[in-house]
């Protein structure tokens, strides 16, 4: 019972400082400090020569670099013509499908997390282009904006992702076997956003009114000449990681090689447009890591709180399933996802949560992807929720429209998320067929 | 007008971090494709990778630190932001700063004695190249310095200007 009530201070703690304002990383570091003074009494000298060696020994970690360097890439992209180079060559392929080209929105975010590690990259690219198209053809905007929310999460599970990294670090289990993990279920959830579209174009042809010109075959393979440029990305990248060439975090600069060339070649790459995606995502990987950095802190703190032992024997002793307790997870996760983001969500529940997983005979790998569609679901929920800010910045529309819209995804990725837990294999076949 | 001297100072030292920690960046994807094709096509290795990366990582994270914040890109929970204005909303803001502040010093003094004992016992990585370690904490270190100052710089700002807005993170 006192182990529940350091639980449950600490919470109060995080729900203190994260809920004042404090930035997360600095919130996650006080929490952890003040937790050991308060609930041991552990002198702060102490905590001190604790901090200060495994803040630097996180940080100069080498798992992380792949951080940057694909944030980096996805930086490139977004300033290049990639986002109208997938709507061209999308458009004419999708065309003849109920729901026409609200399919846009759906394979361009798969194809496009296939080269990038974030959810937001991937919403972004892909939305800046899409949205002002299909509105201007007339097409729902309901359906629009939900498709793109709920398919740009996409990007997280469909490898390379970020979260998928830091997991793996944090969990130590394979990356290169999570990404394998999270293809299949990558494209289940897209096809499943894929046929509610249908479904509902079907019943309702209005949300995707036909075109005067139809695209014909001559379009079609336009299209699909577009497209070479985004699949020759993806061959290297996977390529390169699957062929052995390279590992998850080299394949990473081998993708910055790769797209620096690509922007070269097509013209497009110039000093501001380097200079710039640099900067940002040196930015963006500083904000990230030093998160990532507290959490490490997070965990060695609770560790000598004894909470993740003591947590996970109180539920131990409740005797719930397997399905129970995968199921009071998700319910956890989709409550923290309204007020964090995935990352931070990630490294504060993992010390609790995976040995409770893996207490109850499931597959650190299969955990690591049911995390991250529980991620996934964090970024369309509001009032905190990435896709819905960045669609919001690309439409205007107010947070809660978007949401609203989002709704239908989020159920959609619910439904995906329970498949994925009756049906571990969806996670498990492909790593066993590469790697076993 | 000294405010705003040393304002310029800090703006300048930040932007200095931040060009390191991009020069830093491309130097990581540069030494992971040498080490590639070392590997790949003369079956040798620099030998380094994995270490050097690791202290250009820490490197450009904490030197990127102070700049990351002045533009607002650090991610945080604006629940308590969204209902205060005017005073009360500098007020949480400079509560935030304060708060960000103290476990940064906390942080950058334990640092501190790190490096002062690795530098006067003169430690070295434990690997071929026996890098001296102190070179890597005062990196880590100059970042916190430089992050503290930007945070002093933001409430003075908040105070005299108001409280900025914060950017979506990715």
């Amino acid at each position: 019972m006192e182990s529940l009530f350091v639980a449950f201070i600490i919470l109060l703690l995080v729900m203190f400082f994260l809920g004042l304002g404090v930035w997360v990383f600095a919130g996650l570091l006080l929490v952890s400090t003040t937790g050991l003074v308060f609930m041991i009494d552990m002198p702060l000298h102490r905590i001190g020569t604790i901090m200060a060696p495994l803040v630097i020994r996180s940080a100069t970690s080498w798992e992380v670099a792949a951080i940057p360097m694909f944030i980096w890439m996805g930086e490139i992209m977004l300033r290049t013509d990639m986002s109208d180079r997938l709507f061209r060559g999308l458009s004419p392929l999708t065309y003849h499908l109920p729901g026409r080209l609200l399919h846009t929105n759906i394979a361009g975010s798969a194809l496009f997390a296939a080269i990038s590690g974030s959810s937001a990259a991937t919403t972004a690219t892909v939305g800046k282009i899409t949205i002002g198209e299909l509105k201007a053809r007339g097409y729902s905007k309901s359906l629009t904006y939900g498709s793109l929310a709920g398919a740009g999460s996409l990007g997280l599970l469909i490898p390379p992702s970020i979260v998928m990294i830091v997991y793996g670090v944090l969990a130590e289990v394979s990356i290169s076997r999570l990404f394998a993990a999270g293809v299949l279920p990558g494209i289940m959830i897209a096809s499943i956003y894929a046929g509610y579209v249908m479904i509902v174009s079907m019943m309702n042809p209005e949300v995707a009114p036909p075109d005067r010109d139809k695209p014909g075959f001559r379009d079609a393979v336009r299209g699909m000449i577009d497209l070479i440029p985004i699949a020759i990305l993806i061959f290297i990248v996977l390529g390169s990681i699957y062929s052995g060439i390279a590992t998850p975090s080299e394949a990473a600069a081998v993708g910055v090689v790769a797209t620096l060339f690509m922007a070269l070649a097509t013209r497009q790459l110039n000093p501001k447009i380097f200079f710039q995606s640099l900067i940002s995502a040196v930015q963006t990987s500083c904000m990230i890591a030093v998160i990532l950095i507290a959490a490490a802190f997070l965990s060695t703190a609770m560790a000598f709180l004894h909470v993740p032992q003591d947590v996970a024997n109180a539920i131990s002793a409740l005797d719930l399933s397997p399905y129970a307790l995968i199921a009071i997870l998700a319910v956890f996760y989709i409550i923290l996802g309204m007020f964090l983001e995935g990352i931070s969500i990630t490294v504060m529940s993992l010390p609790i949560t995976l040995p409770l997983a893996v207490a109850a005979g499931f597959d650190p790998i299969w955990f690591g992807v049911f995390l991250v569609v529980m991620v996934e679901l964090a970024q369309i929920t509001p009032p905190v929720g990435f896709n819905l800010f960045i669609i919001q910045g690309l439409t205007g529309s107010p947070i809660m429209r978007v949401a609203l819209a989002a709704a239908p995804f989020f159920i959609m990725m619910c439904v995906g998320a329970v498949l994925l837990t009756i049906f571990p294999e969806i996670a498990l076949w492909l790593p066993g067929v590469l790697y076993d | 007008m000294l405010a705003r001297t040393l304002l310029r100072v800090n703006d300048f030292a930040g932007n200095l971090a931040i060009w390191i920690s991009a020069g830093l960046l491309v130097y990581i994807v540069c030494h992971i494709s040498v080490e590639i094709i070392a590997r790949g096509v003369f079956s040798t290795s620099t030998f380094s990778m994995d270490e050097f990366v690791g202290y250009a990582i820490g490197s450009m994270t904490f030197l990127s630190l102070a700049h990351t914040f002045q533009h607002r890109k650090h991610i945080r929970v604006s629940i308590l932001k969204s209902f205060v204005r005017g005073r009360v909303a500098i007020a949480v803001e400079l509560v935030c700063i304060a708060f960000t502040f103290a476990i940064t010093l906390f942080l950058a003094r334990y640092v501190w004695r790190t490096l002062e004992r690795d530098f006067t016992r003169g430690t070295v990585s434990p690997t071929l190249t026996e890098t001296p370690i102190w070179w890597i904490d005062t990196a880590i270190f100059v970042g916190l310095v430089l992050f503290m100052s930007q945070l002093l710089a933001s409430a003075y700002l908040a105070i005299t200007e108001g409280v900025a807005e914060d950017v979506e993170a990715e």
